[in-house]
């Protein structure tokens, strides 16, 4: 039995018992002190859900988190949010229910910026996230909850979602692989809505094996989701070598990403497949109009949240419409606003045309840009985040952040998939890089992003919990 | 952009803003306002705009009603105030 199946039978054993499952949910818990990955940790719970199935195939008996901005049946569901602080979700999520009757074991919430808004986890009315790495730094965000959990060794996957990098860039962060799948291939019910055109639940693991077959469980069409499909495969021939595009000149990129992509070129060219410089020039608007479509999307998600019918209240106020401007006055964080105020702005008559109507457009030329670069191409590379995991509290303002989106929100903004890998460690941290293939060619990004790192020099990750030790007491 | 402008948009939104987060949001609305300007610069009239990047089309479904008053109670037990099966808010007109 080699050592991934061994610690997939430790995993099953573990949740397969109640002393066990004790001992799991108390080793979570002490682990967590250290990192704040967690919201809500409840082993016990997660079991009974997944107890209902006796299903005990490959995910069986498999414990993981779950981002929480994803709803499950009687866990919390706070999405991050004074607003939301304190609220029980009354239905699970399709993504986390299909998981859980192939048996897998949902056992904690994950910390996320509010939302889903931001880069670094310290954006959360309720804890700052620290990476596993080194905790004086950033996890990265909004996933990062997600990102520690793993990389930490408390959950072999988790369930995150990715508007505009949030899966990959805190997958990059903390060492292990992120998936963006491709727009409505996971069903976004359950999913609190920031901005709707562009994102999707994402899974990240340190094992691409196991991605896949969360992936597999998950993807498909879902009544509950109007935008949900059912991908035909991308067809390609496998035995062919595979012709990557990367770009000659990274801008503004720090030293140790640049190192990070020349490595990983350099692994492309070891697997005898071809590389092809490429430039695309309309990427250069890709951040603003992004965050156009973004904002504005979120104006309108975010104008349910009134303390009417469920969530934070203000007291005292004389009337309906007072209440609802305290509301969300008190239980709003700062980022939060900042996105629904430009988000109004954009969409206010006499300025949609120049805003929002002109990213929608700009959204075509990068799509249509992108769809004569896969006539020549079966995938693209490139680095995650342009700046390496930062200092928590002293690291990229708000705007700095928004800007270093720019590698991750093209596969947001065309709804191709995307998946981030650990290419090297440089002063004892990780370098993520991405690759970004045609609509549905899934199965091909796991299969190359297998022999890329195949031929890569491994990721060690700092996990402070194995379920054999944890079963060994 | 100007705190009356700000001010207006947070009326729409229906967000009450203090003196101090004002002033803030205001210079960092004008920042991303500024950054999103180089959209300007885009060539990008004859193109269509892009809503929803992969789309099956609309799909419809029969209209079938459920009664769920599980769900139901379940819902209302998460409000702030309720009366009988009703959702309690101060009165509208001030």
């Amino acid at each position: 039995m080699n050592e991934f199946l061994k610690e997939q039978a430790a995993w099953k054993q573990l949740l397969s018992e109640n002393s066990t499952r004790r001992s799991y949910q108390q080793a979570l818990v002490k682990a967590d002190t250290q990192f704040h990955a967690l919201l809500e940790t409840d082993v016990e719970k997660g079991a009974l859900m997944a107890a209902a199935s006796q299903e005990t195939g490959k995910l069986g008996g498999i414990p993981f988190t779950v981002k929480d901005n994803i709803a499950v049946n009687g866990f919390q569901f706070t999405c991050g949010s004074k607003m939301l602080e304190g609220l029980i979700s009354p239905f699970t999520a399709t993504s986390v229910q299909r998981l859980t009757d192939a048996g897998a074991v949902p056992v904690a919430k994950s910390n996320l910026d509010e939302f889903g808004m931001g880069s670094s986890t310290e954006n959360s009315a309720f804890s700052i996230t620290r990476n596993p790495w080194n905790t004086d730094m950033v996890p990265g965000g909004s996933s990062g909850g997600a990102a520690a959990s793993v990389a930490s060794g408390m959950v072999p996957f988790a369930l995150g979602s990715d508007t505009g990098g949030s899966v990959r860039q805190p997958a990059a962060f903390c060492g292990v692989y992120g998936l963006k799948p491709t727009y409505g291939r996971i069903s976004r019910y359950g999913l609190a809505a920031y901005a709707s055109s562009m994102e999707s639940v994402g899974i990240l693991s340190d094992d691409l094996g196991l991605m896949r077959s969360v992936f597999q469980t998950v993807q498909g069409k879902d009544v509950h989701d109007q935008s949900s499909i059912d991908c035909r495969d991308y067809e390609y021939e496998n035995e062919k070598p595979l012709t990557i595009a990367v770009f000659r000149e990274l801008e503004g990129t720090e030293p140790e990403i640049e190192r990070g992509y020349r490595t990983a070129i350099e692994a492309v060219r070891s697997l005898g497949w071809n590389v092809k410089e490429i430039q695309l020039p309309s990427l250069a608007f890709s951040v603003p109009s992004f965050y156009t479509i973004a904002m504005a999307e979120a104006s309108a998600n975010l104008a349910r949240y009134t303390g009417v019918r469920y969530g934070y209240r203000a007291e005292g106020a004389s009337n309906q419409e007072e209440m609802v401007r305290k509301t969300r006055e008190e239980a709003f964080g700062a980022e939060v606003k900042l996105r629904i105020l430009l988000g109004t702005y954009v969409l206010r008559s006499g300025f949609q045309d120049q805003y929002y109507l002109k990213a929608q457009k700009i959204r075509t030329k990068i799509r249509r840009e992108l769809e004569r670069l896969f006539q020549e191409v079966q995938a693209v590379l490139t680095p995650v985040f342009p700046v390496m995991p930062y200092a928590s509290g002293a690291g990229l303002t708000s705007m700095q952040q928004k800007i270093a989106d720019r590698y991750t929100i093209t596969a947001n903004l065309t709804g191709i998939p995307a998946l981030s890998f650990p290419a090297c460690v440089e002063n004892g941290l990780p370098v993520g890089m991405q690759l970004m293939g045609p609509a549905c060619a899934e199965h091909l990004l796991f299969s190359a992003v297998q022999k890329l790192s195949d031929a890569l020099p491994a990721v060690q990750l700092p996990k402070v919990i194995t379920p054999q030790e944890v079963l060994n007491g | 952009m100007e705190k009356e402008e700000l001010m207006i948009t947070a009326k729409q939104a229906l967000l009450e803003l203090n003196d101090e987060e004002a002033e803030h949001l205001s210079e960092e609305c004008a920042t991303m306002l500024e950054y999103m300007k180089q959209m300007d610069e885009a060539e990008v009239e004859e193109l269509e705009p892009t809503t929803y990047a992969l789309s099956d089309g609309i799909r419809l479904r029969e209209d079938i009603p459920e009664k769920n008053t599980e769900l139901r109670d379940s819902l209302l037990k998460r409000a702030g105030e309720i009366e009988g099966t009703s959702f309690k808010i101060p009165k509208v007109l001030p």
